[in-house]
């Protein structure tokens, strides 16, 4: 047993010392992570975020970032005018930022010089392209009626006709392009930290809540008067599409969407709709949700609105 | 929290080395304990082992250097002089016990051969259980280390990481720097376990199977001698 004892003891000695030496000559230290400081915004917060502001400061072009959205620069404001008046914005928003990216297109060259003959007060295109002027809903008008004098311009002269009809891709992915104005806003490269114009549909975070539905469907249930034949058993159902003013009352007349396979269904129909009618305005849905209450598909249950 | 406060309060607990000395001393007096227990315990194993190893290679040899005299034609009482004095182990101790019966049965007045060779058969069997048991002592130690060792490891590492929860719980912090040190350090207990136990499960296999084949040669030596010396009685008788 000695020698066996002595040769263990020194083995198990001489492996200790190698781990101490060679484990702890790399001490395993934890390098100190980074903290990523989190901010939690409420839901308050987030409408009026996404709201916009109607004071907004003009946006400056030049500080604005690089679109992320590939601008077309192919196209003339006095191609298009003649064809869409009722789209000014979206010429204006094209040709605004065309002149940033690409200052030494070929093409604005030839149509100042071919059109400066014919008719030099006719053309507010050229010197407006140049100028970053942001869309603002107020210069539609204004647009609208240099279009107007535009098309009688060309009307009287005959140069200008040959040369509208010609046929462009480009247009025509213009004339189909529905995107919102403010898009831009959205979509560039990095964020802008200017207030827009705020989001297409407004504050969508603001809900219609469900005190407003139950008080809409308390409401429904009181006016309703259920045809003869039909109780809380009757296993029947009308869907009935509402569309609403905001002050609100209805504004068209209630149209049946959908119902179940009934006899009993048309009569059903007809007393909600007559439900509808009498017990309008529903002024228990409050105008600041209009957006979500303005189109309002309406059950007709009376296993849910007798029975329940 | 401000994160410039909670990167404070980290690095001081990162800044503690992970080194295997910190390791035990940082540790519970629990944790500390069944790492010193494991620790003596593998020593022992070895200890063990390098015993057992040395045993049955000198019990081969010896073994081997009786069986070639002992087959060689020498004389019988020859060899039992030489052996005599010094038996050694395996089937040279067996040999002289058996020579030392028949030797005293011949000896006497009476020469009974009628119970002569019961005789030698159980003190040849005396012998084989005497040899037997003398190569299986401590082996018991191997098996038990090796099936408790594990489980002795990890009752530190169980304690170890309450201790270390209890911790998360006094700093209020639940970053991995100051979870990690008490894992580390209670996870080394189940590592030395680990190390005690896998060499003595190891060892205990093979050395159960060395005690096996090791009296597999002795039984067959008896029996063989048996039926020598029970020619040599029926041929005297």
């Amino acid at each position: 047993m000695k020698p066996g004892m002595t040769i263990s003891c020194v083995a198990h000695a001489a492996a200790l010392g190698f781990a101490l030496i060679a484990i702890s000559a790399s001490p395993m230290d934890a390098p100190p992570m980074e903290t990523l400081p989190v901010s939690f915004i409420s839901e308050k917060d987030f409408s009026q975020l996404t709201k916009g502001v109607k004071n907004a400061p003009e946006l400056k072009v030049p500080e604005q970032k690089p679109l992320a959205d590939k601008v077309d620069s192919e196209k003339s404001v006095d191609q298009l005018a003649p064809k869409v008046a009722d789209k000014p914005a979206i010429t204006t928003d094209t040709s605004k930022s065309s002149p940033a990216p690409k200052p030494d297109t070929p093409k604005p060259d030839p149509k100042p010089s071919a059109k400066a003959d014919t008719k030099p007060d006719a053309k507010p295109e050229p010197q407006q392209q140049p100028k970053p002027d942001p869309y603002r809903p107020d210069q539609i008008a204004a647009l609208l009626k240099k279009d107007a004098a535009k098309e009688k311009a060309s009307e009287n002269s005959a140069q200008q006709k040959q040369n509208t009809p010609k046929f462009d891709a480009n247009q025509v992915a213009q004339l189909l392009d529905k995107r919102e104005p403010q898009r831009q806003l959205a979509s560039a490269a990095q964020l802008n930290n200017n207030v827009g114009l705020g989001a297409p549909s407004g504050p969508q975070a603001a809900q219609l809540s469900q005190s407003e539905i139950d008080a809409l469907r308390a409401r429904l249930t009181q006016c309703w008067n259920p045809p003869p034949g039909v109780d809380a058993s009757t296993k029947i159902y009308v869907t009935i599409r509402v569309l609403m003013k905001p002050d609100g009352s209805l504004a068209a007349p209630p149209a049946v969407v959908e119902g179940s396979p009934s006899l009993l269904g048309p009569a059903l129909a007809e007393s909600a709709k007559r439900a509808l009618l009498l017990c309008q305005p529903f002024t228990m849905l409050r105008p600041e949700h209009y957006q979500q209450w303005k189109d309002l598909l309406l059950d007709f249950n009376p296993q849910i609105m007798l029975g329940g | 929290m401000n994160p410039a406060d909670i990167a404070q309060s980290v690095t001081p607990l990162t800044s503690s080395n992970l080194s295997l000395f910190h390791l035990f001393l940082h540790a519970h007096w629990v944790v500390e304990t069944v790492m010193a227990g494991l620790l003596a315990c593998s020593v022992w194993v070895w200890a063990i082992a390098i015993d057992k190893t040395l045993l049955f290679a000198r019990l081969r040899r010896s073994g081997d250097h009786f069986e070639e005299a002992f087959w060689s034609g020498q004389s019988l009482e020859e060899l039992y002089k030489s052996l005599a004095a010094e038996p050694g182990h395996s089937t040279g101790s067996l040999f002289v016990a058996a020579m030392r019966e028949w030797k005293r049965s011949l000896e006497g007045q009476a020469r009974s051969f009628a119970g002569l060779q019961m005789r030698i058969e159980k003190v040849m069997n005396v012998a084989i259980a005497r040899e037997v048991e003398n190569m299986e002592r401590r082996l018991l130690v191997l098996a038990t280390v090796g099936s408790a060792g594990p489980f002795i490891g990890l009752f530190g590492t169980v304690v170890g990481i309450m201790t270390s929860f209890q911790s998360i719980a006094a700093s209020q912090n639940t970053s991995l720097a100051v979870v990690a040190p008490g894992i580390a350090e209670s996870l080394f207990a189940t590592a030395i376990g680990l190390v005690a136990a896998i060499p003595a499960t190891i060892f205990y296999n093979k050395f159960t199977s060395e005690v096996n084949r090791e009296a597999q040669r002795l039984e067959g030596f008896a029996d063989e001698f048996t039926a020598i010396l029970s020619r040599q009685i029926d041929e005297r008788g």
